[in-house]
């Protein structure tokens, strides 16, 4: 049974070419279950996969980024009646993702970033880990977890999951101008905080070599 | 050109302002187009500048290394869209009272193939279970007490809140789950379902709580109970801790408002349940149940749990029968004869070289017996006194086979052919209608069990002699089955429920509730009862209550347990609070 889940359910968001509110008002004011239950089936079908694997970035944590996928989805439907426009649907969805994760973020007051790399402290890297691996080098994986997180989120909106100027601006809930000011203090965080891995990773390295080095000038 | 810019052309300024200016235009030169002045500026300053060539080369990089990412696509849990679609739903139940819509409630979620929305990879799942020795063992009442809130046991309305609420009564009747407390125990819960709200009032039943709730310990790991229509005993389909099954014997707790169920039916038999040759249960947790017989006779049913003075530190340890292990149990068909004097059910090797085969226990048996020994057979249903079997032929040679059925005397083996092509006929009580599979069958993911092909899954009249085009198909249920089935009639035969389960996802699947008219044959979807809502696997139907899991919710919240119940004057519904790792028994 497999089925294309957006055609399956009822009118698709990028049909609709109508604002949810003018519906809702027909009902006196209303919200119309129905259509939001479609809607969101809708909105889930198309973008679930993306808003999990933001999430997954963002907070390392496969099963937290499921939970948290699904209370983005709980407060889209709660919200329903928030986006203005069908067609930025979208990025309203990363914005209410990215808030969900920052929310995640200081509730915990820390952010527990396991290496995506072999280098895991005890934890057994999952199935994402072990592909992200393959695609990231350890210290860039690092030095993505160091930096801020609204600017990890600037950068991995724009630069992964390809939203365009206007849209990171929604989903980060800033003006257009201060999206692209914390995407370019995001770039130069990540340069600094790779330079700052690549110099420990070479420190540690030449640590090792030393106490070698210095048992061979015994001989 | 104004004279600054000349001096800045002959001589670069390389002050920390200037190299951050140099850093910021290379960073946003990767998000949009620089004015021109701009550019000619970085050029300039790139051109005599080491330092911020390089960090301009290392955004470069840097973007490229993240777009990389665009690669691959993380698979998201299975189970999302039925987590998101179970909380959601009733976040809905909420806005609907909310805003006191008087429209029924959608309790219809998504069409979309449940495992399909969340993508393509398949998780074994192995759960740990701890294997403890002994069957249901009681922990002292009052230790009970504190740890297990008891809310009013019934669906009470909020007169102050709903003052048009009124519950439905319903004929008197439990339902019955297994699930895991917050300390980690097993907890068997009897709840007794005296009124429920009609659909459009249900945001305002209040939770039904577990109603009694004792603390038990069990051999295994719990995948499905079938408890006996005439005794308070109970058939345990779980996990081992190898990750086998083991089917278990076990008397069921019958401390507090726990009774025996009623003897609904009694055709002229009455089964000995004791077992004849009893087991001996091992005396230590930590060890396993052994069906050793032993030749002391046992008046009263070694399995129950002994009723034991408050404070006593270790309860006694009751037997446990496993009348099968180091098996996999196959399906969800597993059930009672409607005498209780028999269990059948479907088990294949657990190393899965070989096909299933049909199993039935006599109660009192010490062992369950295989039927067949073709390793293609899968128990159907029982229908007069005789279990009913289908049977995939010549799956070795062919991808797809036509399926046939036959019954069998279980008490000597003898069977004789259905003339109807069917695969699993669910016969209800009257003998009269059966819910089949039209079709053929294939080979199912493990190689080795069929499954339903190409075909429908219907409801038809049935006769021993008929074909089913002759008998009459009188609904079609599904015309493209690819996971499992589960059908089951209730006791009256007037009501039958129909879970259609996921094809990626064996946990979850569709559950409906039709009433079947006695006399015609016809369906009738009741105002009220539940269609195509996401359920686990392993419902109970019975006494007038459907009862279901909902996958587990959002943020580890547990599943709920939905119980639609009915009455003349119509179908209700309530549900429990959160609950962990629930299994119905039915």
């Amino acid at each position: 049974m497999v089925a294309d889940p957006t055609a399956a359910v009822l009118p698709g968001y990028a049909e609709r070419g109508r604002m949810p509110g003018s519906r809702a008002a027909s009902v006196s004011g209303m919200w119309d279950h129905e259509e939001a239950d479609a809607f969101i089936e809708t909105l889930f079908a198309k973008h679930h996969n993306e808003i999990y694997a933001y999430l997954v970035r963002m907070l390392r944590e496969p099963e937290l980024a499921a939970d948290l996928t699904q209370d983005a989805f709980v407060k889209a439907y709660k919200n329903y009646e928030t986006l203005e426009k069908a067609e930025n649907a979208r990025a309203w969805l990363y914005q209410i993702a990215h808030r969900v994760a920052l929310d995640e973020i200081r509730r915990r007051k820390i952010i527990r970033f396991f290496p995506w790399s072999g280098e895991s402290r005890g934890a057994s890297p999952s199935a994402e880990h072990v592909v992200m691996d393959a695609h990231l080098s350890g210290d860039m994986q690092r030095a993505l977890a160091r930096i801020p997180e609204r600017q990890r989120a600037a950068l991995l909106l724009a630069e992964v999951h390809d939203l365009t100027g206007v849209e990171l601006a929604a989903a980060l809930g800033v003006s257009h101008v201060a999206a692209r000011a914390l995407l370019t203090r995001a770039r130069e965080s990540l340069r600094q905080a790779l330079a700052a891995e690549q110099a420990a990773e070479a420190e540690a390295e030449a640590a090792k070599t030393a106490p070698s080095r210095s048992a061979e000038n015994h001989r | 050109m104004t004279r600054a810019q000349r001096l800045r052309r002959r001589r670069p300024d390389h002050s920390g302002a200037t190299h951050e200016r140099a850093r910021n235009l290379s960073a946003e030169q990767l998000d949009g187009v620089l004015e021109p002045t701009d550019l000619a500026w970085l050029d300039e300053h790139l051109a005599s500048c080491e330092a911020c060539t390089a960090a301009a080369t290392a955004y470069e990089a840097d973007r490229m290394a993240l777009r990389g990412l665009h690669e691959f696509e993380m698979a998201p849990p299975r189970d999302l869209w039925a987590r998101t679609a179970a909380a959601i739903e009733h976040e809905g139940r909420g806005r609907r009272a909310a805003t006191r819509q008087t429209a029924a409630p959608r309790s219809l979620r998504p069409k979309p193939a449940l495992g399909v929305l969340s993508g393509v990879a398949v998780i074994a799942v192995v759960v740990g279970a701890s294997v403890i020795s002994g069957g249901w063992l009681n922990s002292p009442a009052t230790a009970l007490a504190p740890e297990s809130p008891t809310p009013p046991p019934v669906a009470a309305a909020s007169p102050a809140a709903t003052p048009r609420s009124t519950p439905m009564a319903v004929g008197a009747g439990d339902v019955r789950w297994l699930d895991t407390t917050a300390d980690g125990a097993l907890a068997f819960n009897v709840t007794d379902i005296g009124e429920v709200c009609k659909q459009d009032h249900q945001p305002d039943c209040a939770p039904v709580s577990g109603g009694h709730s004792t603390h038990v310990e069990l051999a295994v790991r719990p995948k499905s109970i079938s408890q006996s229509p005439v005794r308070n005993q109970a058939v345990v389909v779980g996990s081992d801790g190898s990750g086998n099954d083991s089917v278990v014997v076990v008397v069921l707790p019958t401390s507090g408002p726990a009774t025996a169920p009623p003897p609904t039916v009694g055709p002229g038999s009455t089964p000995t349940d004791v077992p004849s040759n009893p087991p001996t249960a091992s005396p230590t947790p930590g060890g396993t149940a052994t069906s050793e017989p032993t030749t002391e006779p046992t008046a009263t049913p070694t399995l129950e749990p002994t009723e034991r003075p408050s404070g006593t530190p270790e309860p006694t340890v009751a037997g446990t029968l496993a009348i099968v292990s180091g098996v996999k149990v196959v399906g969800e068909t597993a059930s009672y004869s409607p005498d209780g004097g028999w269990f059948a059910f479907t088990a294949r090797s657990s190393d899965g070289t070989t096909g299933p085969d049909i199993y039935v226990w006599r109660a009192g048996d010490g062992t369950a017996q295989a039927m067949t020994d073709d390793h293609a057979s899968v128990f159907s249903s029982w229908y007069d006194g005789r279990l009913i079997g289908s049977r995939a032929p010549g799956l070795d040679l062919a991808d797809e086979v036509a399926p046939e059925s036959f019954l069998m005397d279980q008490r000597t083996g003898a069977s004789a052919p259905l003339v109807a092509a069917l695969w699993r006929p669910v016969v209800g009580p009257h003998g009269r209608w059966a819910v089949s599979w039209d079709g053929t069958v294939k080979l199912g993911a493990d190689g080795v069990t069929p499954v339903p092909a190409a075909g429908s899954l219907v409801l038809h009249r049935f006769s021993e002699d008929g074909d089913i085009q002759a008998n009459g198909v009188l609904a079609t249920f599904a015309d493209d089955v690819v996971g499992d089935v589960d059908v089951r009639w209730d006791e009256t035969g007037n009501w039958l429920a129909v879970w259609l389960g996921d094809a990626n996802d064996p946990s979850i699947g569709r559950l409906s509730l039709y009433r079947v008219d006695r006399t015609s044959g016809d369906l009738d979807q009741a105002k009220g009862a539940p269609q195509e809502v996401i359920a686990q696997s392993g419902f109970s139907i019975g006494k007038g209550r459907l009862a279901w899991a909902t996958p587990p919710g959002q943020g580890g919240e547990g599943s709920r347990v939905q119980i639609v119940a009915w009455s003349d004057d119509g179908v209700g519904a309530v549900e429990s609070g959160p609950v962990e790792d629930v299994v119905l028994i039915h």
